[in-house]
């Protein structure tokens, strides 16, 4: 298994233009996952635009379960990436590291509490079992 | 629409994320771990070596946006390969998706690799596989040496030039219409 995953640490062969673009420009934006949080968090805006947009579209969509939850979920998720990205964008224009480990913390856990509310709006979507209602036999 | 595959790879990312961040993120050896990382990267600080990014928020901000258009670029070309007739939205959100997947591919690999060894050997009551020490070590050593932007860079990099080339090879491919006769 070692031998499997020693290729993934390959920078030693990286050329060092690489090396160079990747530690002054990378090294300034802190670390790149400051970048996949803003995609995310563009992303959580992108789907969260949509979703308000149908809701507001069709009146029924406001009553549904799934797509409230749907949307407080996304809600949480998208706080957490844009308070993780700001913890990278006070390093990055500061003159130290910034870090809090209630921060950290606070971002993980609201991004766990997010994933749980779509996992489940999905789970109980894909699961729930109509009951058609059973009328009462008439006489006539 | 017939053989699109544009929600398959969204959800197999979609996936891919839950497994990391449920079993790499929350396994409580690697936030343990990740927290003695972070007191090694305060002391090692190569943050205050290369001095605040002079220009303030507005300047990051713009970085951003430009490694952003770079990103977009890579979806773009990778979403022209795998479902070209899909409109400028959905290319573009799945962009912002693949972006997020490829930077960090290389490390995460091992990293999971390494929790789901962790967990199996934690469940099972066995000693943990060989593999997790050197493999952890080298982890470390990649956060400590500030090379975690080289390996997303490079991740990057690779991909569009594999997406560059299937597109090439798909346009090669591309039966030439026969020629009218009148």
């Amino acid at each position: 298994m070692e031998a499997l995953l020693n290729p993934f640490f390959y920078a030693d062969f990286l050329p060092r233009l690489f090396h160079t673009i990747g530690t002054s420009w990378g090294i300034r934006m802190v670390c790149m996952c400051s970048l996949a949080n803003f995609f995310n968090l563009v992303l959580h805006l992108i789907l969260g635009a949509i979703l308000i947009w149908l809701m507001t579209k069709r009146k029924e969509l406001q009553q549904d379960r799934f797509f409230i939850l749907l949307l407080l979920g996304i809600g949480f998720s998208g706080v957490s990436k844009l308070l993780d990205w700001f913890a990278n964008m006070r390093t990055a224009t500061g003159t130290a590291v910034f870090w809090s480990n209630n921060l950290d913390l606070v971002v993980e856990v609201l991004q766990f509490i997010g994933i749980g509310i779509i996992l489940y709006g999905i789970v109980t979507k894909l699961f729930y079992v109509h009951h058609a209602r059973i009328s009462n036999p008439t006489n006539d | 629409m017939k053989n699109d595959i544009y929600l398959k790879v969204i959800i197999g990312i979609g996936i891919w994320f839950v497994l990391v961040t449920i079993f790499a993120v929350w396994e409580y050896s690697i936030l343990k771990a990740e927290m003695v990382l972070n007191q090694k990267l305060l002391s090692h600080d190569l943050i205050a070596q290369k001095g605040p990014l002079k220009g303030g928020s507005p300047l990051y901000v713009i970085e951003m946006l430009v490694w952003t258009l770079l990103i977009l670029a890579l979806g773009l070309v990778w979403s022209k390969v795998l479902f070209p007739q899909r409109n400028l939205l959905e290319r573009v959100v799945f962009s912002l998706i693949f972006g997020i997947f490829v930077m960090p591919l290389s490390i995460f690999i091992p990293f999971v690799m390494v929790t789901i060894g962790t967990v199996a050997s934690t469940l099972f009551g066995t000693d943990a596989p060989g593999f997790i020490g050197p493999t952890v070590g080298s982890i470390v050593e990649l956060f400590v040496s500030g090379q975690e932007q080289v390996y997303e860079f490079a991740n990057v990099f690779i991909f569009f030039v594999i997406g560059l080339a299937l597109l090439a090879f798909k346009q090669l491919r591309k039966p030439t219409p026969a020629p009218r006769h009148s």
